[in-house]
């Protein structure tokens, strides 16, 4: 598996299309978490006078425990980029017919298709770790004691369909 | 031992009879041409062979071996089927470098396979920017990485110029004097006569003759004879000319020669008694020197 999964970063590691989509999602969802967490604040001092009031109203959604629900769902609006991504590595295969070339040189369709799962799995893993540091990045801001209740919603982000 | 044997191989795409019953055997350490007009199935053929395409019926077996997974089997060979298929972004030497890392080749013999291409100059651009010709040349340093024992070539100098034509079949006679086996697809009569030992002719996907090359593709004078029946008259006539009479049960045909200029005096005298007629009227010219004559009862 180690010896398919260096084939396939042998393929995506130049791969330009791949790199800027990725890059772009890893900065369009920091970019909405900080949007939002962006107007939570202001709506928070807006209210400071009744700061009870606004606490019952808005609550803390990026304070630890809620932070990882808040950063999940928000994030999901993005997983169609992730999707993106692996149709592009997938669909070009067959466009250039190079899984073709890959099977002829040695590769058994088993290993083509395996290797091309763990690429998959690995791109959720990476997507993952990213909105579970934007998690901790965003609980931190907001004060409180770190905790991993409710972190199970962050993993769900992986494996969940796009809400559109 | 053959390198590459095909069983009564018959491959249709729908109501499409690309391969028709085609047997022949590849053997070890020759440069076997396979050749065919366009469209006649040698890509299907060699698909087959490779285990990349389904027969729809018949055999290919690679080195004999039925216990070793085909994917392994293939690491063995060095291929180039149709046009090289690479991925566009990546350079010359990126290519290659999946195409190594898949059959568990060292990358220094990366740039051994480019120079014998003449490669080297453009090992870092762009697949993309390649011409035909180049997307070629890469292919065959792709083939000839591993030092493969055997090389399948689908058309090896399609797209290339006078000097690249002449450079690859260089090549290739060079590797076939090395010990390789080299199985090569071809539609370049030209091509196969100067490079190949041995020849396996296919049209409309029927196997047509198959064996050494200075016999099948014979200077000279031949003399080919059709039946209803060509089986009877196989029968009839191998004993009588032993010099002919290739692929019983197709078209028969036999070799004339210098030493014989009655042969055709013969052969109407044997066919017949044999209660055959010669049918004149049926005469094609294929090639100088080369003479088809219908016969019917």
């Amino acid at each position: 598996m180690w010896h398919l999964l260096n084939i396939e970063w042998m393929k995506i590691r130049k791969f330009r299309a791949f790199l800027w989509l990725l890059g772009f999602f890893a900065v369009s969802v920091f970019g909405l978490n900080y949007l939002c967490y962006g107007v939570v604040e202001m709506r928070n001092q807006a209210q400071a006078q009744v700061p009870d009031l606004s606490r019952i109203l808005i609550g803390q959604p990026f304070a630890f425990p809620e932070v990882w629900k808040t950063v999940g769902y928000l994030s999901s609006f993005l997983l169609f980029l992730p999707g993106l991504m692996l149709i592009l590595l997938v669909c070009n295969e067959f466009s250039f017919r190079t899984h073709r070339q890959n099977i002829l040189d040695g590769q058994s369709r088993s290993q083509f298709l395996w290797a091309k799962t763990a690429v998959m799995v690995l791109l959720g893993l990476a997507v993952t770790l990213l909105v579970f540091l934007i998690g901790c990045f965003f609980g931190i801001r907001a004060g409180g004691t770190f905790s991993l209740i409710n972190a199970q919603y962050v993993c769900f982000f992986s494996s969940s369909p796009s809400p559109i | 031992m053959n390198i590459l044997t095909v069983t009564h191989v018959t491959k249709h795409y729908g109501s499409i009879r690309a391969l028709q019953e085609v047997s022949f055997g590849v053997p070890e350490r020759c440069v076997f041409g396979i050749l065919e007009p366009n469209g006649s199935g040698k890509t299907t053929l060699l698909g087959i062979a490779m285990g990349i395409t389904r027969a729809s019926s018949g055999s290919c077996r690679l080195f004999e071996d039925e216990k070793t997974p085909p994917a392994e089997l293939r690491k063995r060979v060095g291929t180039l089927l149709e046009t090289p298929n690479f991925y566009h972004y990546l350079s010359a030497v990126d290519n290659l470098k999946i195409t190594a890392g898949i059959k568990k080749v060292p990358f220094d013999q990366i740039d051994s396979a480019l120079r014998k291409t003449g490669f080297y100059e453009r090992r870092n651009s762009k697949f993309s920017t390649f011409s035909l010709g180049m997307k070629q040349r890469l292919g065959i340093a792709g083939a000839l990485l591993g030092n493969p024992q055997v090389l399948v070539l689908d058309e090896p100098t399609n797209g290339l110029d006078p000097e690249g034509i002449a450079e690859i079949c260089s090549l290739i006679r060079e590797l076939g004097a090395a010990g390789h086996t080299i199985i090569m697809a071809s539609h370049l009569l030209d091509e196969v006569e100067k490079v190949c030992s041995h020849v396996a002719i296919l049209k409309s996907g029927k196997l047509l003759a198959a064996g050494k090359s200075d016999e099948i593709l014979a200077e000279g004078d031949r003399l080919e004879i059709a039946s209803r029946d060509n089986d009877r008259l196989y029968r009839v006539l191998k004993d009588q000319l032993p010099q002919g009479a290739n692929n019983p049960g197709r078209d028969v045909y036999f070799h004339e020669s210098a030493e014989q200029p009655n042969r055709h005096g013969n052969l109407q005298c044997l066919v017949f008694l044999a209660g055959y007629r010669i049918d004149p009227t049926g005469t094609e010219k294929e090639k100088p020197g080369k003479h088809f004559l219908r016969i019917d009862r």
